[in-house]
């Protein structure tokens, strides 16, 4: 009930959160500029583009934004005054981060026209990386105050992971494009169009990379969130 | 296990909290007494606030003992918390949600159905805002609302940190009737306030804090009569004008100067004032509330 509770709330909340709101529109709406304006020869690295925005902008600011203005709104504070527990709170913020941003890269897709070639590749994939931004956004929204904070140290993150990944790196730059294989997005991003477009591509070594940045996240935002619990009850 | 009766409400023995070098709360003991409102009353910083996170069991003493209905809040704050009712001084309420949504959230936090929402905004005066966003309500409202949300659950201890801090008399004085009808009806309550005039109205007893100590604790008016001075005022004429001359009712001075001012015709007017908690509270602790 608690977690039931929780999850309406905090739903009803995020579709009222302007910011939000433009983050999952501006979406689908350059989907659909791509779709009519765009020559098709630069098509699939936007779709790609686009499917990698998609949980940096949703599953990382659900979990992280939200967070950080609970925090600075003392409604944490409020929460934590009840018998919930802030792993509940953590859980259902991850979980519409998650279903949020999976429901906006299918509509990304529809919009742009694309059926992924290799659908259950795409998924996981696009289900890892999810997984990988909605940590990343979380671990911000645990370590900072208020939304001032997560603005000026999450956007510049946000976008490293986001654009040093995507960019044609591979052009201008081989050796730097080679580590980042070893570094977290890019291997989620050949996984990506390997499931959109059917690419070649070291398939369980880059999840493997992937799933091991992800549950390091993960596991440092268990320690935040232990800390969370002795601080806020 | 002693019963919460025998123990009272709330027990505090030699408590202490300390966040590094600065300490917040150093030796405080009260104890307050089922149905009693007990008030704190300090400068900012005095403690109040940390003495309410301690006991609401969001903060661990650094010493000393603290019992909320016979427990430790720290250890066992799921027992405390579901028999108490805590107002933060910010209500920490969702603004993008309606009245009625954020108190269907915190009911289902405690597991309750939505009879105890509509009991709770009727109990507080506000259930025509159940359809009402939050961010378009005044911060009398957004108070009232807070308020409701912790009674949600009955809770046999009420905590109110600052609870009119900025709101205007009219909402002020709404407010404290909302408190005296929770104090009729045999509510536990601790208020902490720097609002003189807000504690000597509403609680049983007063504990004055200065600097994290309790420096004193009793009625209202045992307070003002331990520590405040009762004074004699004494109006006389200086030609076209009245100049008012003061002394402590203890002091035999004045009597002396009535006489001398009566026998020269220049007596306008002798009264005495009570003391007040606000003298009560400078004696104590040498400095004026501020």
């Amino acid at each position: 009930m608690r977690l039931v509770a929780l999850a309406q709330a905090q739903l009803q909340d995020v579709v009222r959160n302007p910011l939000l709101v433009l983050f999952a529109g501006i979406l689908p709406v350059l989907g659909l500029i791509m779709k009519l304006a765009m020559p098709e020869s630069v098509q699939p690295v936007m779709v790609v583009l686009l499917s990698v925005m998609a949980p940096y902008f949703i599953g990382w600011n659900v979990a992280g934004h939200t967070l950080a203005e609970e925090k600075e709104k003392r409604q944490l504070e409020a929460l934590f005054l009840t018998p919930v527990r802030p792993w509940q709170v953590v859980l259902v913020k991850g979980a519409l981060g998650v279903v949020g941003t999976l429901v906006l890269g299918v509509v990304v897709l529809a919009v742009a026209g694309k059926v992924p070639d290799r659908p259950l590749l795409w998924f996981l994939s696009f289900l890892l990386l999810t997984l990988f931004a909605v940590a990343g956004g979380t671990l911000l929204g645990l370590l900072v105050k208020d939304m001032r904070t997560m603005a000026i140290g999450g956007t510049p993150i946000q976008l490293l992971l986001l654009f040093a990944s995507t960019l044609p790196w591979a052009l201008a730059e081989p050796g730097f494009w080679e580590a980042q294989a070893w570094l977290p997005t890019r291997p989620a991003v050949d996984l990506l169009r390997a499931g959109l477009f059917g690419d070649e591509t070291p398939v369980l070594r880059h999840a493997l990379v992937m799933l091991a940045y992800t549950a390091t996240l993960w596991l440092v935002n268990a320690r935040l969130i232990r800390r969370l619990s002795l601080a806020g009850r | 296990m002693i019963g919460a009766e025998v123990m009272g409400v709330i027990t505090l023995t030699q408590v202490t909290k300390r966040y590094g070098t600065t300490v917040a709360l150093e030796g405080v003991d009260l104890h307050v007494a089922p149905g009693e409102t007990l008030g704190l009353l300090g400068p900012n910083g005095a403690g109040k606030t940390t003495a309410l996170r301690v006991l609401a069991g969001m903060a661990p003493p650094t010493g000393g003992q603290v019992r909320v209905m016979g427990v430790d809040p720290w250890t066992r704050p799921d027992h405390v918390r579901a028999r108490m009712g805590v107002l933060p001084e910010v209500p920490g309420l969702y603004e993008r949600l309606t009245v009625g949504q954020n108190m269907r959230l915190f009911a289902g936090l405690y597991g309750l159905g939505p009879g105890s929402v509509e009991r709770a905004l009727a109990a507080t005066g506000v259930a025509h805002l159940a359809c009402r966003r939050v961010g378009t309500l005044s911060k009398g409202e957004r108070q009232r609302v807070a308020l409701a949300r912790a009674l949600l659950h009955e809770p046999e201890l009420l905590i109110l940190d600052e609870p009119t801090s900025g709101l205007d008399p009219a909402a002020t004085a709404s407010f404290h009737a909302l408190i005296r009808g929770l104090r009729a009806r045999g509510r536990t309550l601790v208020l902490a306030s720097h609002d003189m005039a807000e504690v000597e109205a509403l609680c049983d007893r007063v504990a004055i804090l200065d600097r994290g100590r309790v420096v004193a604790c009793d009625t209202p008016a045992a307070l003002k009569a331990r520590h405040g001075r009762r004074t004699v005022r004494v109006t006389v004429s200086r030609g076209m004008t009245a100049e008012t001359l003061e002394w402590p009712l203890d002091d035999a001075a004045w009597v002396e100067a009535v006489a001398r001012h009566q026998a020269e015709g220049t007596l306008l007017a002798v009264h005495t004032e009570e003391a007040s908690l606000a003298e009560a509270f400078l004696r104590t602790t040498g400095r004026d509330l501020a």
